[in-house]
């Protein structure tokens, strides 16, 4: 483009420009500390209305009070002066969103973050396209019963004890609970890495979480090539406590744009204790009252306004889903404290990690006895259901057998071969990071160990066994892997092939 | 018991005063009620409140013009009448400020509302409109 040309543009522009006249509402600062300014005037501001400062931030009212308002400032607030004219918009906080912004990192109010450039509107190009940017608001009331349907597809995370005990569907929300460094994180990245080429879109809200570690997940995600289908939201530790407190909602609302054009969605918030202490900071900061744990009286409706927001829509209202992975950090494995109960509540079922597990080796950490999905079990396949159907209560019998057996040596046979079962299930559902299992490979497997194929190997050698007993079913059972992937179900055809199938590795195995 | 609002003070404080015609005593009745229920720690907040309570019971209204230069007094009467006109008020309280900054025209500040005519805001906006379609 030549100088000319852009000074003929401009002045194009400048031509065109006519500027408005209207009767603004103003306010002024009264004062502003921690991110939070007081604001005098702006008598007809609505909560959660955005404001403008002078240099260009962007505030929400959150406090409406007799002659001041408490606004939350979202952005730098050491620019801002007393004094300062602040100037109400008649417009709810929103973000703008498109389809490019997958694979983006963007902040909590949309701007990406990742140093890729501005984020294009659908269609257009990254440089001067025409057509404009959807905006979102953050806020918004969730979708009523009669645009709801039950949940009846699975989400296949590829974590075995996940998809075989504790199933998730689309629409489900599944809370995910544990001490620090019991791999929630990791659990999430698997089920975002485990997505590709199942028609689903990804959301990771990361709320106070360290950069550095944000930096390794999205590096993760781009190896494993699962940046083309998500989308990061961050809201730093080095953050204001307001972008942490909208965060999530701003996940949620790029949900909502996806899922109104009929596609599933998977949000995950990691993590939503962090999330409501930013919560506590800015409502103890706008002097609302505290109650239990210093928390204010509203956040539990923090939670469930955000939480109920995941869903899945019927035909009729386009379809879609948003299925919401919240994680919650306990302290000392103190499931009973406010905000863990509270999201229990809130969730239809909770995977629970545990740090004597994963120091055991067990991993991932999952206590199956404290874990449950309310709904989920609807959405799991046939096939996996019948070879899933009776593990979790082996599993628990296992687990109070275990005790016993520590007392005394002389067990009955019974007892003894449901031990040697259990040792088993639990060396089989341990599962490294990065390596999702497909559907019906989890389904082979688990067979082999509900049938008792896996009851005479050697424990240490079960990892071994299961890994070659995956690659030879794979070549050798077609039959059974096309009707688990078809049909969802075996018949006595597929079944005869998979007995003979694992017999034969069996023998070679040994 | 909810804590009592400045307004709800100011608009009591207005109505007794009234009642009373304005009196010294009824003055003198206010402050010893003030004191009583410990509230002379927000009295210079009730004091704006009631003068607030006061302009808008009387018909009274308050606004600011700011321009660079002094306005002419022609224009300074048909800014009164708009604004009479606008809020519906008996009595105009103009104020006047000059500020160089604001480059060239006025703008007016009644309560919380601004018309912005300055040129200042004018380039504002445009710097706005040209920076947004890049």
């Amino acid at each position: 483009m030549s100088t000319n040309h852009i000074v003929e543009n401009l002045k194009r522009e400048i031509e065109n420009f006519t500027a408005e006249i209207k009767v603004e509402k103003v306010g002024k600062v009264l004062e502003v500390f921690d991110g939070i300014a007081k604001v005098s005037g702006l008598s007809d501001v609505k909560s959660s209305e955005m404001v403008t400062f002078p240099k260009g931030e962007t505030g929400v009212a959150l406090n409406l009070d007799e002659d001041t308002v408490g606004v939350i400032i979202l952005g730098d607030f050491s620019k801002i002066r007393e004094g300062d004219e602040v100037k109400a918009t008649g417009r709810i906080l929103e973000i703008p969103v498109s389809d490019k912004i997958l694979g983006r990192v963007i902040d909590a109010i949309g701007a990406p973050v990742d140093g890729k450039g501005p984020i294009s509107a659908k269609g257009g190009s990254a440089s001067g396209g025409k057509a404009s940017l959807d905006y979102y608001p953050i806020e918004k009331v969730a979708p009523g019963v009669i645009t709801r349907l039950s949940v009846s597809q699975p989400v296949i995370t590829g974590i075995k004890v996940i998809d075989s005990i504790i199933p998730i569907g689309r629409g489900q929300r599944e809370l995910i609970i544990g001490d620090r460094q019991t791999g929630k994180t990791a659990i999430v990245v698997d089920t975002i890495l485990n997505q590709k080429g199942q028609d689903m879109i990804c959301v990771y809200v990361s709320i106070g979480q360290k950069d550095s570690k944000l930096r390794k997940i999205e590096a993760r995600l781009e190896e494993g090539g699962a940046m083309d289908y998500t989308v990061i939201v961050s809201a730093g530790a080095s953050e204001a406590a307001p972008l942490a407190y909208i965060a999530p909602y701003t996940g949620v609302s790029i949900a909502e744009y996806f899922m109104d054009q009929g596609k599933d969605v998977l949000i995950i918030y990691d993590d939503l204790s962090k999330h409501a202490v930013a919560y506590r900071e800015i409502s103890l900061l706008l002097r609302r009252p505290p109650g239990r744990e210093a928390y204010p009286g509203d956040v539990f409706y923090l939670h469930s306004r955000l939480l109920e927001r995941a869903c899945r829509r019927n035909k009729e209202y386009g379809g879609g889903s948003i299925t919401a992975l919240p994680i919650i950090e306990t302290q000392a494995g103190d499931i009973t404290a406010y905000i863990p109960t509270n999201v229990i509540s809130i969730t239809d079922g909770q995977i629970f990690l545990e740090t004597d597990l994963f120091y055991k080796g067990i991993r991932p950490a999952v206590n199956v006895g404290s874990s449950v999905s309310r709904v989920g079990s609807s959405a799991q396949i046939k096939a996996m259901k019948k070879v899933a159907g009776t593990l979790k209560l082996d599993l628990a019998q296992f687990r109070e057998l275990e005790a016993f057996a520590q007392f005394g040596s002389d067990l009955d046979d019974a007892t003894k071969r449901q031990l040697e079962r259990g040792k088993r299930a639990v060396e089989v559902l341990k599962q490294v990071q990065y390596a999702p299992v497909s559907i019906e490979h989890q389904v082979v497997v688990l067979y082999a160990l509900t049938k008792g194929f896996m009851d005479d190997i050697a424990i240490d050698k079960i990892k071994e066994f299961e890994q070659g007993l995956m690659e030879y079913s794979q070549r050798h059972a077609k039959v059974f892997y096309k009707q688990i992937k078809e049909l969802k179900m075996w018949d006595d055809k597929g079944e005869e092939e998979l007995k003979k199938v694992i017999a034969d590795f069996k023998a070679s195995f040994k | 018991m909810a804590t009592l609002s400045n307004k709800d003070i100011a608009n009591a404080i207005y109505g007794f005063l009234k009642d009373k015609n304005g009196s010294r005593d009824a003055f003198r009745e206010v402050v010893k009620f003030l004191q009583k229920k410990r509230l002379l720690g927000r009295s210079k907040a009730i004091l704006e409140s009631l003068r607030r309570v006061v302009n808008e019971e009387e018909g009274e209204l308050e606004a600011e013009v700011q321009s660079v230069r002094s306005l002419p007094d022609k224009n300074k009467k048909e800014i009164s009448e708009f604004l009479k006109r606008k809020y519906g008020a008996k009595q105009l309280i103009l104020k006047e400020s000059l500020d160089a900054g604001l480059l060239g025209g006025f703008r007016i500040e009644v309560k919380d509302e601004v018309i912005d005519l300055t040129s200042r805001n004018k380039l504002r906006k445009l710097q706005a409109h040209l920076t947004k379609s890049a």
